[in-house]
């Protein structure tokens, strides 16, 4: 999933086999969830949808994909179409990795293949109405394994438990002393150095956005996230991260925040009601759960 | 990572997360994936819950015309309940329940016949009080596939005690699509009719009471479920009425009852319809037949339900209007008379945080004319308005 | 008056007693009935909804209940019975 990942599960001594098959199981949830949606492996669903596009050929879909497909619908409502998994194609101008852009001229033949309204389902499965149209489910993928992961482990009996994807963290029960897990947010520009703390019990959180990663153009910074209207990427940056009993919305809200700028993303935030923190620029904190305590108090580790 | 102790303290946990019109949404979509069910596991509540509701009963005055002489204002019961629910670990739960009856009100003593030969009820001369006290106490243990319950309840008035117990015990299938429940309760009851402007004829009495009940509840489909239910309970000792002049029953009672529900959501709607039934029948040879519709409409934050209540019950072979005094057993208590009876409601239900308030508003009316079976209309039959509201807290 | 109030109640009772059949056959297939589709789990989100409760709350039911074997001839329903009280 391109990140590191760490499990902690709290079991009685004698269940330590059945702890470790339980990892296991997650990690095979999770590689064949990116078997499905990888868009780097040519053998994926996803790919297999891309390659279709504009063919007018259906590619059949499971149950699992057409219910993360219609999350990713109402997600694509909600948001004003700001949150778009078709959005991926207009990466080919914008080159993240070398901090600039590429040939901007590009941009309105890239934008005509964007727009959720293009893809098209039926009874038969799904298809791309448009040549060079590509979905990309990265923004969500990682989120939903990380919950199925957490599902697996209450099923085999495992109410214990910490899920950590990079980001992404989901808390199965509490800790078995009944305290809740301990989960720290760092602060982008100096991981080893924690800003806030949250206390999780039987809940996630997502973190979206990374100050870190930005372009300048003209002398404004722009985060590497692209709204998929104008083509651009969002002239503003910021961490997000977001509490949810599901770490998918925890990271859907997360996600369409980062999508907003200024004033528009606060309102996003407080409309969804859900425990958010943003940190911006200069590593200021925002939100409810930002500290009480100013920031120069901290302790490094 | 770092983890230290600093930053929110209160834990983020699924049960406090607020409902949005966006989480909920979300919520909805994010329902239909694997990865979201409860587990098959049975567990106790993952909060405390603390409720109080107070409800208002009121029952029309008899009318002019079937009104021989007493009191015509009949009861007016207050009822507050009290209660509080707790997990207790990870596979126990505790309830205590404690609820107030303050009655007030006159009630039939008996009836006779009027100046125009239609029979007339006279009345209690004058307006009883009385409050009654039950506090209740429910353990309950939760497994893998089901939990059980044992409940301990005793009530007091001035002049009723009674003590009861009761274990209940549900099991999952391993699919979780069926689920099997059985109950069984005893109850010793003690009456000791106060001597005031009724005049009694029995010192003390006792009544032992005991039931078992079975029944399975079925998902018929993901947006339908359906239940059947089979109950048998046994009645021995003083049943007849104190306060009633002309009023002798069987020491013994035996009662059936065969009752079905059907749940049905709408997702366009929102909304989810609601059918019960039950079917009655006892060795003093009255049946009955109660259905109830419903409809549960969802909003935001808020439910409307507006339901329907019909009921129709068959006369006690050893009732008649008047009762008649050469049979070994009479009575002439309308509770015993032929009669349907409707019910038309509506509960409301608002949710703020972690707060639930709840309303709700009902109307009862009786007549002998709306009933299945034939029989005489006994004229002390009751009509009543109630109104309820509520407020709980959940919490961690 | 007796007679004839039996007789004109005989095909009342006949009636009553086919809708009674009826409803225990009803009652008796979906017990028996095991030719249902599976609900996987994924698929129960609706189940869980507040209009698809068996009870709208434990303490309504108790009042109802309270209330009805107070004032009907009838009990019964949902459970076995509790504890009485001096009703009247």
């Amino acid at each position: 999933m391109g990140g590191p990942a760490r499990i902690v599960i709290e079991h009685p001594s004698d269940q330590t086999s059945g702890a470790w098959a339980a990892c296991q199981r997650a990690e095979t949830l999770l590689q064949a969830l990116e078997a499905r949606f990888s868009r780097y492996r040519s053998d994926s669903l996803i790919s297999q949808i891309n390659r279709l596009a504009g063919t007018g050929e259906w590619t059949c879909i499971d149950e699992e994909t057409r219910a993360l497909l219609q999350f990713c619908e109402r997600l694509w409502e909600q948001s004003q179409g700001l949150f778009d998994p078709t959005a991926g194609i207009l990466r080919q101008v914008w080159d993240f990795s070398q901090g600039r852009h590429g040939d901007i001229t590009k941009l309105p033949n890239l934008c005509a293949k964007v727009g959720w309204s293009k893809v098209l389902q039926s009874d038969q499965g799904i298809a791309l109405s448009h040549a060079g149209m590509e979905l990309d489910l990265g923004g969500v993928v990682k989120e939903y394994g990380a919950d199925k992961a957490a599902q697996s482990f209450r099923e085999a009996g495992f109410n214990h438990a910490l899920i950590e994807l990079a980001g992404d963290i989901v808390a199965v029960g509490s800790k078995t002393s009944g305290a809740p897990w301990l989960v720290g947010i760092s602060n982008p520009s100096a991981p080893s150095e924690t800003l806030v703390s949250l206390e999780l019990n039987n809940s996630a959180v997502a973190t979206s956005g990374d100050y870190q990663r930005y372009i300048e153009i003209d002398g404004q910074r722009y985060s590497h996230f692209l709204n998929p209207h104008t083509g651009w990427p969002v002239n503003e940056a910021a961490s997000v991260s977001i509490i949810s009993d599901s770490c998918l919305t925890a990271g859907a809200v997360a996600t369409v925040a980062c999508l907003h700028s200024g004033e528009d993303a606060t309102t996003w935030l407080n409309d969804a009601g859900l425990p958010w923190l943003s940190i911006g620029q200069t590593g200021e904190c925002t939100g409810p759960l930002a500290p009480a305590h100013p920031a120069n108090d901290i302790d490094r580790n | 990572m770092a983890v230290i102790e600093r930053g929110v303290k209160n834990a983020h946990s699924a049960s406090t997360i607020k409902q949005s019109p966006l989480v909920r949404t979300l919520g909805a979509a994010v329902a239909a994936l694997p990865a979201y069910q409860n587990t098959y596991a049975d567990a106790p509540p993952e909060f405390t819950e603390v409720g109080l509701r107070y409800s208002h009963y009121s029952e029309d005055s008899l009318s002019e015309d079937k009104f021989i002489a007493g009191a015509r204002g009949r009861y007016d019961i207050d009822v507050t309940q009290l209660w509080i629910e707790a997990p207790i670990g990870s596979n126990w739960s505790i309830a205590v329940d404690v609820q107030n009856d303050s009655m007030s009100g006159a009630s039939p003593w008996f009836v006779g016949t009027q100046v125009d030969g239609q029979p007339g009820v006279i009345m209690s001369g004058a307006s009883i009080y009385d409050n009654r006290v039950e506090v209740g106490a429910t353990t309950r243990y939760f497994w893998a596939d089901g939990n059980a319950g044992f409940n301990v309840t005793h009530s007091k008035e001035d002049d009723y005690e009674a003590l009861a117990m009761a274990f209940d015990v549900a099991w999952n299938s391993a699919d979780n699509a069926r689920t099997w429940s059985a109950s069984a309760s005893t109850s010793n009851d003690r009456v000791e009719p106060v001597n005031g402007n009724i005049p009694v004829f029995i010192d003390q009495e006792d009544i032992d009471t005991a039931s078992i009940y079975f029944g399975v509840s079925q998902i018929l489909s993901s947006t339908a479920i359906v239940r059947i239910g089979l109950g048998y309970t046994f009645s021995e000792g003083y049943l007849s009425d104190p306060y009633k002049l002309f009023d002798a029953r069987p020491d013994e009672h035996s009662r059936t009852a065969l009752s079905g529900g059907y749940r049905k959501f709408f997702p366009e709607a929102q909304g989810a319809l609601q059918i019960d039934y039950r079917y009655y029948s006892d060795d003093w040879g009255t049946d009955s037949h109660t259905a109830e519709v419903a409809w549960h409409q969802s909003f935001d934050r808020f439910a409307l339900t507006p339901y329907l209540r019909y009921y129709s019950q068959r006369e006690a072979d050893f009732f008649s209007v008047i009762a008649d005094l050469e049979q070994d057993f009479y009575a002439d208590d309308f509770r015993l008379s032929s009669y349907g009876a409707i019910t038309v409601g509506l509960r409301s239900t608002v949710q703020i945080g972690d707060w639930q308030m709840e309303g709700q508003l009902e109307r009862y009316e009786s007549d002998n004319d709306w009933g299945l079976y034939d029989g005489e209309a006994a004229p002390a039959l009751v009509n009543f308005w109630r109104a309820t509201i509520g407020i709980s807290w959940r919490f961690d | 008056m007796h007679c004839a109030l039996k007789f004109s109640s005989f095909w009342r009772n006949k009636r009553l007693e086919a809708f009674r059949f009826v409803v225990l056959c009803a009652v008796m297939s979906v017990a028996g009935c095991s030719g249902l589709e599976p609900v996987a789990a994924w698929e129960r989100g609706y189940l869980a909804e507040e209009g698809m409760q068996w009870q709208s709350s434990a303490r309504e039911a108790k009042f109802e209940g309270h209330v009805y074997t107070s004032k009907e001839a009838s009990s019964g329903g949902n459970g076995a019975a509790g504890g009485g009280c001096g009703c009247n």
